[in-house]
């Protein structure tokens, strides 16, 4: 009886002490609180059927900062502000627990590790120092690949975040973005409205995709490019007001939008994701939304709208949807909303850097697929 | 010969129409095979409504044909975001790099020797010229000195300020567009020629 009571007042003591201490929090502090406390963001909103879900923003090392506990605050004074933040994002990629970002406005690339909690930068030192890094890519063996617009160089960098090599040496390409499929690296080059394709292992460049103009398979300033699983390519062909499928040879597939701000329609098409479903998420820097459309360019709803408020944009750049580290965000899950994937989006101006979200549907409906 | 005479009388026709310049300067992004006549130079910035029957098939309260409006609520004004949306170092030279401060960015550093901010109130103050009612009395601005007529008089070009009404001051501020304009050929599409410094010394006054 007297070992029990002992030993559940040391239980209770060491509650008090790590309390005081800051508590052990498992949330990653977002500039959002956790859902509990105000209630979720849905697009679209009530009354129709939620399809996403805004979950929280991300900014950079705030984000990882413990609250400091009154004991700690007591005996060590009020901790100094020291805090890194994002400053100019655009691409954006999740691999492996970590979202990488690249920060124009830092000439980096920065992480956010949601499973160790940190906030870290590279490509800062030569000869992988970056300039404009703009968009970056992840291929099969996780290298990545940063496009950078004050290099004019395609920049690679392994697993340990080691520089390896640089495309763009010899051809003059400003590479607005950047894939890898199977062997091949596409350069997105908005200088010449073409797409350039090199072989990954020796660097030579194997075709040229694409020309300025209007007809199906020419471009007019394309700003960014993604694909899906079956290896076709979505540009968003941006001062044609539209995105375009082609395959990887260049024929193109199928295309749709037009400029205006209605159902359907552009202001400024900028970056673009595709799910496993074929459902196309277009960013629109001039509306400050993120369109989703079908595979065949019909509309579907948006997210966002313009303000800093929970599920708003700033001159959003770039959307990305991932499948493997959904977990990582479910403390911000609403209850009856059943997260399939992720979606990013980055956002240039503004406090909220890294917007993120959650696709989805209720819990009482099946998961919806599109018409 | 009928084509020819048709091309030469559309092109008579910009000239009339279209504001002077933008089909001549850096800002004519239109493809070949762009139907200049039918003012599609104007679609990057100008975004028209858009005709279109298409629903947002997951958002019936939306009726077909409802354009999506953006407010001043975001942290910049928006002729300044809009301008950002290319000069980003990707379809266009960025602006941060040109020398331009975001008074929304975080990183504005200490040294600002080579910036000029943007997005900032102009507000009034010593060695600052006044805002007056320009451009029909529609906005405020600052009207620079360029030059004299024959007769004395001053000529005068206005640099517009934005209002917004949502910054809390509900002052005049400073954009992207007051010193520079896309409608035009000139260098650096200043709406002011710099030589002299007159385009500074228009705000920047010595007294």
């Amino acid at each position: 009886m007297k070992r029990i009571t002992v030993i559940s007042w040391l239980a209770a003591a060491a509650t008090v002490l790590c309390a005081a201490l800051g508590g052990c929090a498992h949330n990653v502090n977002t500039n959002t609180p956790a859902v509990a406390d105000n209630p979720p963001v849905f697009f679209p909103p009530a009354p129709e059927e939620p399809h996403v879900q805004f979950l929280c923003n991300l900014s950079g090392s705030k984000n990882f900062e413990k609250p400091q506990g009154w004991l700690e605050r007591f005996i060590l004074g009020e901790r100094p502000p020291s805090e890194k933040t994002i400053v100019k994002p655009f691409g954006v990629a999740v691999h492996d627990g970590k979202i990488y970002v690249a920060d124009s406005g830092s000439a980096c690339v920065a992480v956010l590790d949601m499973v160790s909690q940190s906030f870290e930068t590279f490509g800062t030192t030569d000869p992988g120092r970056l300039k404009t890094p703009i968009n970056l890519c992840f291929d099969g063996e996780g290298l990545l690949y940063v496009s950078d617009t004050g290099r004019n160089q395609v920049v690679v960098f392994d697993a340990n975040r080691t520089y390896v090599t640089a495309y763009g040496r010899d051809e003059n390409f400003r590479p607005a973005d950047v894939l890898v499929l199977g062997n091949e690296v596409y350069v997105l080059n908005i200088l010449e409205h073409n797409i350039l394709v090199f072989d990954k292992n020796g660097r030579e460049l194997k075709r040229t995709i694409g020309s300025r103009g209007r007809e199906p398979g020419q471009f007019n300033y394309p700003s960014n490019f993604t694909a899906d699983r079956d290896g076709n390519v979505y540009v968003s062909d941006s001062l044609n007001f539209r995105i375009q499928e082609i395959d990887s040879e260049g024929t193109p597939l199928v295309h749709f939008g037009k400029p205006g701000r209605t159902p359907g329609c552009f202001a400024r098409p900028r970056g673009i994701a595709v799910d496993r479903d074929g459902i196309v998420y277009v960013v629109d820097s001039g509306l400050h939304v993120v369109h989703l459309f079908t595979h065949d360019g019909k509309p579907l709803m948006f997210i966002g709208g313009a303000g800093e408020k929970d599920g708003q944009l700033v001159l959003p750049a770039q959307v990305t949807v991932d499948y493997d580290n959904v977990d990582l965000f479910r403390d911000y899950f609403a209850p009856d909303f059943h997260a399939k994937y992720l979606v990013l989006v980055t956002n240039q101006i503004g406090k909220n850097k890294v917007s993120v979200f959650a696709f989805g549907a209720r819990k009482t409906v099946a998961s919806p697929t599109p018409q | 010969m009928l084509r020819t005479l048709m091309i030469l009388l559309s092109v008579g026709l910009i000239a009339t129409m279209s504001p002077a310049g933008i089909v001549d300067g850096p800002h004519n992004m239109a493809a070949e095979g762009y139907d200049i006549t039918n003012d599609e130079v104007c679609l990057p910035c100008h975004t028209p409504h858009g005709s279109s029957e298409d629903e947002y098939l997951w958002n019936q309260t939306i009726p077909a044909d409802t354009a999506i409006t953006v407010r001043d609520g975001a942290v910049l004004g928006h002729v300044s975001l809009m301008c950002m949306g290319c000069h980003d170092g990707v379809t266009a030279i960025s602006a941060s790099e040109s020398g331009m401060t975001v008074a929304a960015d975080a990183a504005l550093g200490t040294d600002l020797s080579k910036d000029h901010p943007v997005g900032v109130d102009y507000g009034s103050s010593y060695r600052r010229a006044p805002a007056e009612p320009i451009r029909g009395g529609r906005m405020q601005g600052v009207k620079v000195v360029v030059g004299q007529n024959p007769d004395g008089t001053d000529i005068t070009k206005d640099l517009p300020l934005y209002h917004r009404d949502d910054n809390g001051t509900g002052l005049e501020q400073v954009e992207c567009a007051t010193c520079h304009t896309p409608h035009t050929d000139a260098q650096d599409l200043l709406r002011v020629d710099n030589a002299g410094s007159t385009l500074c010394t228009g705000c920047h006054t010595a007294q």
